[in-house]
């Protein structure tokens, strides 16, 4: 019988995961969306540094319309995610989310006659395209920055970003691993929020 | 005499960081992140953030302050103009004969028409800096990174990076040719002085991890690791390579999510 109720189940399993929806996305409406982006940024770029409101508001928009924030979250995570309650894991990403936002409004720099130029567009699987792209600055060499992109039925969104070869997932995960370690969710919810308030 | 003395303090160095290392056991490290000695790597790193703090960060601001955007500028290029030679040796080690000779088209024309590499003429034409280390030959030619470790006031490296740093020192042709002509002291002002340019150049990453980060120790590994991978496979990207390959580094992104979360 319960044998019968395993088989049961995980037939099920697999006919609900084979209807999750993953929708393949057309290279150029990939490179039209990062262009789109990348003119937000350089928007950003454009207010003062000392506007740090200012470009904090316009960060977190672009931030909420263009990444999938929950995917994010949950890569970010890992194994830390399993045994979460609902409630903390929306306390991290309220955190996860402010720190983002305040690190990148503050550190993206102002802008000075950069140009953001496409390159090229390439599926790395069946689920996700990444974009690549540049900046070009005349005192400065090429910085190269590609973007993981994915479409889970909320249109295109951000799930990666690898500047000069480093990804923000990868480095957020490392940066997190300690607290984890030390005492898992709960505690990097503190040292987060901790910070995010330091800030 | 020299040789001796280096081999020496080496062996001391790697000995002492193996024990230490063997006594304490890894903590944060991710699958792909090879720390074995992490705690001992993290007390060089305290010590190295000191120094940054009090010493080599003031420093760097100064010269960054003082000395024009230009002028900085063609340090940078005769700095690496310096560096031609030894990465034309290295991409040839590598098989990689067209930028082996870029690089040494390079060097020749920067060091003429270049005035001594302090203009970049080369870059008019198409020939792009070559930058390449004895580490990166190792890792092209297989060999794996190891352990990852911090060295005293030079920073990140690994096993395999730290034996191609000597390598460098020993087939440098300018080095070399330098040594030969009793010229060390200048060796070591282009080595002082592309030191603090490159903490100019990574101001931002270091001010940024200390002010932002939970854990700058592990933010700094992980960004040695995954640019150092970058540079031996010699590829822009960082999702995929030439040869179709995922960097090791890239994470697991195939999390399940249930409907809510959408």
């Amino acid at each position: 019988m319960i044998k019968f109720i395993k088989n049961v189940f995980f037939t099920l399993s697999i006919f609900i995961l084979s209807f999750t929806s993953v929708y393949a996305i057309d290279k150029n409406e990939a490179k039209s969306f990062i262009a789109k982006v990348g003119q937000e940024a350089i928007n950003i770029l454009k207010i003062p540094i000392e506007d740090i409101e200012q470009r904090e508001i316009l960060f977190k928009k672009m931030f909420n319309n263009s990444f999938d924030k929950k995917l994010i979250h949950s890569a970010i995570l890992g194994k830390a995610r399993k045994g979460a309650s609902k409630e903390e894991l929306t306390r991290f990403g309220n955190a996860f989310d402010k720190h983002i936002v305040k690190v990148y409004a503050s550190q993206l720099g102002v802008y000075s006659n950069q140009l953001f130029i496409i390159d090229d567009a390439k599926n790395i699987n069946k689920k996700d395209i990444i974009v690549s792209s540049h900046i070009e600055h005349e005192s400065a060499p090429p910085l190269r920055i590609d973007w993981r992109l994915r479409n889970r039925g909320l249109g295109i969104k951000i799930i990666d970003i690898a500047i000069e070869g480093v990804s923000l997932l990868t480095t957020k995960r490392a940066d997190f691993g300690a607290s984890i370690k030390n005492g898992g969710l709960h505690e990097l919810i503190i040292d987060l929020e901790s910070k995010n308030a330091q800030n | 005499m020299l040789f001796k003395k280096l081999k020496y303090i080496i062996t001391l160095f790697l000995f002492s960081t193996i024990i230490t290392g063997c006594a304490s056991s890894p903590d944060t490290t991710g699958k792909q992140e090879n720390d074995p000695f992490e705690s001992v790597n993290r007390e060089i790193f305290a010590f190295n953030d000191a120094a940054d703090r009090y010493i080599i960060g003031p420093i760097a601001h100064t010269y960054r302050d003082v000395v024009p955007n230009p002028v900085r500028d063609s340090i940078r290029n005769f700095l690496l103009n310096l560096k031609q030679p030894l990465s034309a040796i290295n991409a040839t080690l590598q098989g990689d004969f067209i930028r082996g000779a870029s690089a040494v088209g390079r060097f020749a024309i920067n060091s003429t028409f270049g005035i001594l590499g302090f203009f970049d003429a080369a870059d008019y034409i198409g020939l792009q800096p070559v930058d390449e280390d004895v580490g990166q030959t190792f890792g092209a030619w297989g060999i794996e990174s190891g352990p990852y470790l911090v060295l005293p006031l030079l920073g990140p490296s690994s096993t395999r990076d730290l034996v191609g740093k000597v390598g460098d020192w020993l087939i440098d042709p300018v080095g070399l040719y330098l040594i030969r002509e009793d010229s060390e002291n200048f060796l070591i002002a282009t080595k002082a002085t592309k030191a603090i340019d490159t903490r100019v150049e990574l101001d931002g990453v270091i001010e940024g991890s200390r002010k932002n980060s939970l854990d700058p120790y592990a933010i700094i590994r992980t960004m040695y690791l995954q640019r150092r991978e970058k540079q031996i496979s010699n590829t822009e990207g960082f999702f995929k390579n030439d040869a179709g390959e995922t960097s090791i580094y890239d994470i697991e992104i195939d999390v399940e999510l249930d409907d809510s979360d959408l």
